[in-house]
C-alpha cells in the first residue's frame, strides 16, 4: 500500500441500491494523483454527452493523497458534467467532510443511477444505507444536517446537502456541508437534486497511513512556520480571511458594482474587511488540519440583518451580494448570504444574476408586468431578499432567474446578453478583468466556466510591470498558465491553494516533498508540472468532446465593448486583439492548436493516447 | 491528527487518537478533552482489571492495553470526558503526555494547547490561562477530527 491513500473507490448506483467497492489503480494514482485529477479520469471514463439530470450521470466525490492528513488543511472535490454550462465540472469545499471520507475508506466515491424517491446516503465505514429523505424534502439545508445527525445519533457525523434550490433545480444550486461550507458553483446541488439525492452522511473510524510521519510534522512545524512568519498575506490571512481583497480590488477598481457598470464601489467602507471585522466578526475558525483559521464566524447584531449567524461572508459574496447589487452594509450582505446558504444557492451566481435582472429592469428590458409587479432597483436589500427565495422556489421571475444569466438573456431578448456577465453558462466572479486583462484570459481558459478558483492574476501584471502587461498581452499567458497548473496539482493532492499561497507561499517543491512525505513517492517539480499539464488538456479533451473549443474562449459583451466609467482603469475594455494575442500564446504553452484543440504529439507527450481518437 | 500519528509512527486517524474536541457547528463552540492527570485518579480506581497505572517516572495514569476489557468504567468517572476507545482493538487510550514532552503542543501553531512548567501553571491559574484551550477561541487545528475557503 502507498501511503497517503486509502487504496479503495467506492461505487455507489442508486437506482438499484447496490454499491461495489473498487481498488484505486495506483498507476493511474501516479499520473493523476488524486482530486481532480483522478476523478477527472473517472468522469471521463463515463462517456460523452451525458445528460446533467439523467441518471446515466455520476457525481464523483473525491479526496487525494493530502488530504486528511497534517501539513494544510483539507478539501474535498464533487465532478459532474455541469448542467450549467455542459462542461466539465469540479466544485470544491472545506470544512470537516474531506477527511472523513478518507477515514471511512475511501480516496473516492462515485454516485451514479436516480433514487426512485428522495433518499439520503449513509455511508458508515464499510457499511452503505440508502434511507428516505420523505421528511427532510423542501427543508433548508441547516435543517437537513442537524436532522440527520440527531437521527442517526451521533453530532460528529458529517454531511452534506442540498436545500430547496438543488431540488428545484436551480442552475447554480450548491451543495453544503458543515453548514457554513458550500461546494457552490456549477449547478452540483442540481445534480443531486435530479438524483433524489437529498443529502450523504458519512463517518469514518479508520487510519491513513503515512511514508514518513515525522519528517511530514517537520516540515509542517519548522520550516512550514517559518515560511508563515515571513509571508506578506499570512497575518492578513488569519485576520481577514478572504475579505482582505476588499483592500484591494477598489483600489485597482475592478470590484463589481451595479452588474459590473462600474469597477468602483461607491460606498466600501460598508463592506470592507475592518468594517465586518468589527461589526461582525466573533471568532476565527479553521477547516480540518488547517494551521491559518481564515473562516470567520460572524454575528449581526443591528438592522434588518440582525439575527444571523454564519461562517462568512468571503470576498465574493460581500462583492455580489453587496457592491454588485448596490447594498453597501456587510450586516445585510451577511443576510442575503445566509439566505442563499439555507436555500442552497451559489453567492457568486445568485448576486450576479440578480445584478443583471436589477440592471435590465432599470434600463426596461425587464418590467413589472414580468416580474408580477416588483420593482428591481439597485440597493433595495429586501428585494435582494425576496428574490434569492423566489429563485430557490422557482416562483414567478424567480423561475426566469434560475437558469442564470445566460439563459435568461436569451428568454428577455432586446440585447439584455449585452448586460449578462458570464463565461460559457457560468456567471463571473469579483474580479473585473477590464482592469487587469490577464484575469480576462483566466476566465476565457477556465475549464468550467467564468471561474477565479483556477487562476486569479489580478495584482502581478502591475506590480511586475516588467514582465506582463496589465492592459495589454505580453507574457500573460505564461502567468495564467503557471497559476492553474499549481492548482492542478494542489487540487488533485487535495488540500487547500490560498492556505498554501497565501499563508506559506508553498511552491511545487513544497507539494513535491508534501507527497515524499506521505506517499513515499519521489516526484519531481518537473513531473508534478507535467501532471498538472496532463490533468489539464485531459479536461480540455473532455470539453471539446462536448463541443466546446476557441470559439467559446470569449468574453461577455460587457468587458468587451463597456469602458470602465472611472478608476484607475478608467476607460478600458478588453480589446479584441490582446485577448486573441493572449489565446493563442496560451494555447501553444499547453501544446494545443489554433482552435484550442491538443494536438496528437502532445496527447502522447502526456501519456494520453488513448483518448486521441475522441476528439479526431 | 499528531496525537494518532506519533503513537503510531505511521497511521494518521483522529479516533485513535487522545485529545478530542466536540463541537456546535451551528454556533462555532468547539470543546476540547484532554486528560488533566487527576492526582486522585479516578479512572485508575474505577479499573477492575488493573489496566490502569501509575508511570514512576512521570508520576501519572498510563493504560496497559493488554489488561483492558473495554468495560468503559474508567470512561464513567471520567470527570473530563476524557477518556477514549480504539475503535478496533476497543481498549482505553488516554493521554500520556508523548513520556513528558507533548507532541499536541509542538503542532498547535496558535499555541491554544500550552504544556507549562508547574511554576508556570501556578501563575497561569491566577489568571485562569493555565489550559488555554479550554474554550477553544483559536483551536482549530482539527487534531481530533470532532470538531465541525471553500468554493466561492
Amino acid at each position: 500500500m502507498v501511503g497517503g491513500f486509502t487504496g479503495q473507490i467506492l461505487n455507489v448506483d442508486l437506482s438499484t441500491g447496490k454499491h461495489k467497492v473498487e481498488a484505486l489503480d495506483f498507476q493511474l494514482a501516479r499520473k493523476y494523483l488524486g482530486g481532480r485529477g483522478y476523478a477527472a479520469y473517472l468522469l471521463y471514463r463515463n462517456g460523452a454527452h451525458v445528460e446533467p439530470f439523467s441518471p446515466e450521470s455520476v457525481i464523483v466525490l473525491s479526496t487525494g493523497p493530502l488530504t486528511g492528513l497534517p501539513g494544510t488543511g483539507s478539501k474535498f472535490v464533487m465532478v459532474t458534467r455541469s448542467p450549467q454550462t455542459g462542461l466539465f465540472l469540479d466544485s470544491y469545499s472545506g470544512g470537516h467532510m474531506s477527511a472523513e471520507i478518507k477515514y471511512a475508506g475511501y480516496d473516492h466515491i462515485v454516485i451514479g443511477g436516480r433514487c426512485d424517491r428522495p433518499s439520503y446516503l449513509w455511508i458508515d465505514d464499510g457499511r452503505i444505507e440508502i434511507r428516505s429523505a420523505a421528511h427532510l424534502w423542501g427543508k433548508s439545508s441547516y435543517d437537513t444536517e442537524t436532522t440527520i445527525k440527531k437521527e442517526l445519533g451521533d453530532p460528529a457525523v458529517r454531511v452534506m446537502s442540498i436545500g430547496p434550490g438543488g431540488e428545484n433545480g436551480v442552475l447554480y444550486a450548491c451543495v453544503s456541508t458543515d453548514y457554513y461550507h458550500q461546494a457552490g458553483r456549477g449547478g452540483m446541488g442540481a445534480v443531486m437534486g435530479s438524483k433524489n439525492l437529498k443529502a450523504i452522511a458519512i463517518r469514518g473510524s479508520q487510519g491513513v497511513k503515512v511514508a514518513d510521519g515525522q519528517a511530514l510534522l517537520n516540515l509542517m512545524r519548522n520550516e512550514m512556520e517559518e515560511a508563515f512568519e515571513q509571508s506578506e498575506f499570512g497575518a492578513n490571512r488569519i485576520r481577514y480571511g478572504t475579505t482582505y481583497t476588499t483592500v484591494s480590488t477598489p483600489v485597482l477598481g475592478i470590484m463589481p458594482t451595479r452588474n459590473f457598470q462600474s469597477g468602483v464601489p461607491e460606498n466600501i467602507e460598508g463592506l470592507n474587511c475592518f468594517t465586518m471585522r468589527e461589526k461582525l466578526v466573533v471568532k476565527d475558525k479553521a477547516c480540518f488540519g488547517c494551521q491559518i483559521p481564515c473562516l470567520k464566524y460572524s454575528v449581526v447584531t443591528y438592522g434588518d440583518g440582525a439575527g444571523t449567524k454564519l461562517v462568512g461572508p468571503e470576498y465574493e459574496t460581500i462583492a455580489l451580494l453587496g457592491s454588485n447589487v448596490g447594498v453597501y452594509d456587510i450586516g445585510l450582505v451577511a443576510k442575503a448570504n445566509l439566505l442563499c446558504d439555507l436555500n442552497g444557492l451559489d453567492t457568486i451566481s445568485t448576486g450576479n444574476t440578480i445584478g443583471f435582472a436589477m440592471e435590465c429592469y432599470e434600463k426596461g428590458l425587464l418590467t413589472k408586468e414580468d416580474t408580477g409587479g416588483l420593482e428591481l432597483k439597485f440597493g433595495d436589500h429586501n428585494m435582494v431578499f425576496t428574490l434569492i427565495d423566489k429563485i430557490a422556489h422557482r416562483d414567478g421571475i424567480g423561475d426566469l432567474l434560475a437558469d442564470g444569466v445566460m439563459r435568461a438573456a436569451e428568454k428577455i431578448g432586446k440585447n439584455s446578453s449585452n448586460y449578462a456577465v458570464h463565461v460559457k453558462g457560468m456567471e463571473i466572479p469579483a474580479y473585473d478583468p477590464r482592469g487587469a486583462y490577464a484575469m480576462g484570459l483566466a476566465y476565457a481558459t477556465a475549464s468550467r466556466g467564468g471561474c477565479h478558483r483556477r487562476a486569479k492574476p489580478v495584482e502581478v501584471p502591475r506590480l511586475s510591470a516588467d514582465q506582463y502587461s496589465q492592459f495589454g498581452s505580453r507574457g500573460n499567458a505564461t502567468l495564467v498558465k503557471r497559476l492553474q497548473d499549481f492548482r492542478e496539482v494542489v487540487h488533485s493532492a487535495l488540500v487547500c491553494d490560498p492556505a498554501l499561497r497565501f499563508g506559506f507561499e508553498a511552491t511545487l517543491g513544497t507539494m513535491s516533498r508534501l507527497f515524499k512525505y506521505t506517499t513515499g513517492w519521489d516526484m519531481s517539480e518537473d513531473e508534478l508540472r507535467t501532471l498538472a499539464d496532463r490533468v489539464d488538456t485531459l479536461i480540455r479533451v473532455f470539453n471539446v468532446r462536448e463541443g466546446f473549443d476557441r470559439k467559446d474562449d470569449r468574453l461577455p459583451a460587457r468587458f468587451l465593448k463597456d469602458p470602465l466609467p472611472s478608476g484607475p482603469a478608467k476607460g478600458k475594455v478588453v480589446d479584441a486583439e490582446s485577448m486573441e494575442t493572449m489565446l493563442t500564446e496560451y494555447y501553444t504553452l499547453r501544446g494545443w492548436d489554433d482552435r484550442g484543440v491538443p494536438t496528437r504529439d502532445t496527447l502522447h507527450r502526456l501519456g494520453l493516447d488513448e483518448i486521441a481518437g475522441d476528439i479526431a | 491528527m499528531t496525537c494518532s500519528l506519533t503513537h503510531s509512527k505511521t497511521v494518521v486517524n483522529p479516533r485513535m487518537a487522545r485529545i478530542h474536541i466536540s463541537s456546535d457547528a451551528l454556533e462555532a463552540m468547539d470543546s476540547p478533552a484532554v486528560c488533566q492527570q487527576c492526582e486522585d485518579h479516578p479512572c485508575m480506581d474505577a479499573c477492575p482489571t488493573g489496566a490502569m497505572v501509575i508511570d514512576e517516572q512521570l508520576g501519572i495514569v498510563v493504560v496497559h492495553p493488554e489488561d483492558c476489557t473495554g468495560c468503559r468504567a474508567c470512561e464513567a468517572v471520567c470527570p473530563y470526558a476524557a477518556i477514549f476507545f480504539d475503535p478496533e482493538k476497543d481498549t482505553a487510550l488516554k493521554c500520556d503526555l508523548c513520556g513528558g514532552t507533548p507532541e499536541c503542543v509542538k503542532t498547535c501553531r496558535l499555541h491554544a494547547l500550552t504544556f507549562p512548567t508547574a511554576k508556570e501553571a501556578v501563575i497561569a491559574a491566577g489568571t485562569g490561562g493555565a489550559e488555554d484551550c479550554g474554550n477553544g477561541e483559536d483551536c482549530g487545528c482539527g487534531d481530533s477530527g470532532e470538531e465541525g475557503g471553500d468554493d466561492r
